[in-house]
């Protein structure tokens, strides 16, 4: 009996910090592969603007969101909270919601710089910030991850 | 009398034998599960230092890319070039180095190293918003001043060095912490625009 009450003891005491610590390490698990995707659809959204700007488009200072479609198109275009549409294995903006939503949104914000030299020459310099939203189940809060960059747009 | 003792006293022994099994099995469960939580919190541990990592990296990649893009503006627009005219009235270019440039809406300081013949170069070393850059930028006067090399194309495929082949050379390091950070989890990447 006193061996049984031991026993129970040192489970309990024993067993809740291992698997608590397993219950950390599925969390983390999914929060990590949630990060990873955030930061590569992060990457996306800065290297769209850097793509449009080497192209000679006339980029103007708001929130948008990214089409970075697979067939050719890369745009950006004002529309609230831009969530991502997961279809097969490619994410797909609100644009062409062919697949599943996810648990991403991403908003690109443009911003102008005080640049008279760049003014000068008739060119005008932005700061680009790409950040990706995303929502985490249970008690975990929404989480975001963002990158900078500047550009010369002219 | 000393049988009956003898047989009780095997029955305890074989009864003490049997027992302590539940303990054991809870130690050896509780081993178990600790060495599969540890194990699993090792390598979540990891995979945090990783996509830390990863992120680190974007953001010095970025940071590099920034400062590239405007001195890849200023050199574009012939910023530290000026035409002036030879003895025989031609239009020829000359080097012009400025002092500074503007870049991020605040001014950069350019500090010209002494003139290696041919090599006009200019550094700086300045921290950024999130982190810090240090950029090195090169015109060659030779490619300049000779109008119908300007603007080399290929110039990466010489073996000479990119400064004495390209026309200009901008060498970005960006990096994810202040100038002097001795912080471990320092990432440092390089952007490079050859003209």
């Amino acid at each position: 009996m006193v061996e049984a009450l031991v026993a129970i003891t040192i489970l309990l005491i024993a067993v809740i910090g291992p698997l608590s610590l397993l219950t950390t390490a599925l969390r983390d698990s999914v929060y990590l592969k949630n990060e990873i995707t955030a930061n590569y659809l992060a990457q996306e959204g800065l290297e769209v603007v850097i793509y449009l700007n080497d192209s000679g488009e006339t980029l103007n200072p708001g929130d948008y969101c990214v089409d970075a479609g697979q067939d050719g198109r890369a745009a950006l275009y004002s529309g609230g909270d831009c969530p991502i549409y997961l279809s097969g294995d490619i994410y797909m903006s609100a644009r062409s919601p062919e697949g599943t939503p996810t648990i991403f949104s991403r908003v690109v914000t443009i911003s102008p710089v005080t640049n008279s030299t760049a003014g000068d020459y008739g060119a005008k310099e932005l700061k680009v910030v790409s950040k990706v939203i995303w929502k985490n189940r249970g008690f975990l809060n929404d989480k975001n991850i963002s990158y900078t960059t500047y550009v010369f747009n002219y | 009398m000393t049988k009956t003792f003898h047989i009780q006293l095997m029955s305890l022994i074989i009864k003490n034998k049997k027992s302590g099994f539940a303990l054991l099995y809870a130690i050896l469960l509780t081993s178990v599960v600790l060495v599969v939580g540890v194990a699993l919190i090792n390598i979540i541990t990891r995979q945090l230092i990783l996509t830390s990592l990863n992120r680190n990296s974007q953001i010095a990649y970025y940071n590099a890319t920034s400062v590239r893009h405007c001195l890849d503006f200023y050199d574009e627009k012939e910023y530290f070039i000026e035409e002036t005219y030879n003895s025989y009235g031609d239009p020829i270019k000359t080097i012009n180095p400025a002092d500074e440039i503007e870049c991020f809406g605040r001014p950069i300081a350019l500090s010209w190293l002494p003139s290696d013949g041919n090599i006009y170069k200019a550094t700086n070393s300045s921290n950024f918003e999130t982190g810090s850059f240090d950029f090195s930028y090169a015109i060659n006067k030779n490619l300049v001043d000779n109008l119908e090399a300007y603007r080399t194309s290929n110039c990466y495929n010489s073996d000479n060095g990119f400064e004495n082949n390209c026309m200009s050379t901008a060498i970005v390091k960006g990096s994810n912490t202040p100038l002097g950070d001795t912080n471990p989890r320092k990432v440092t990447r390089v952007s490079i625009s050859l003209r």
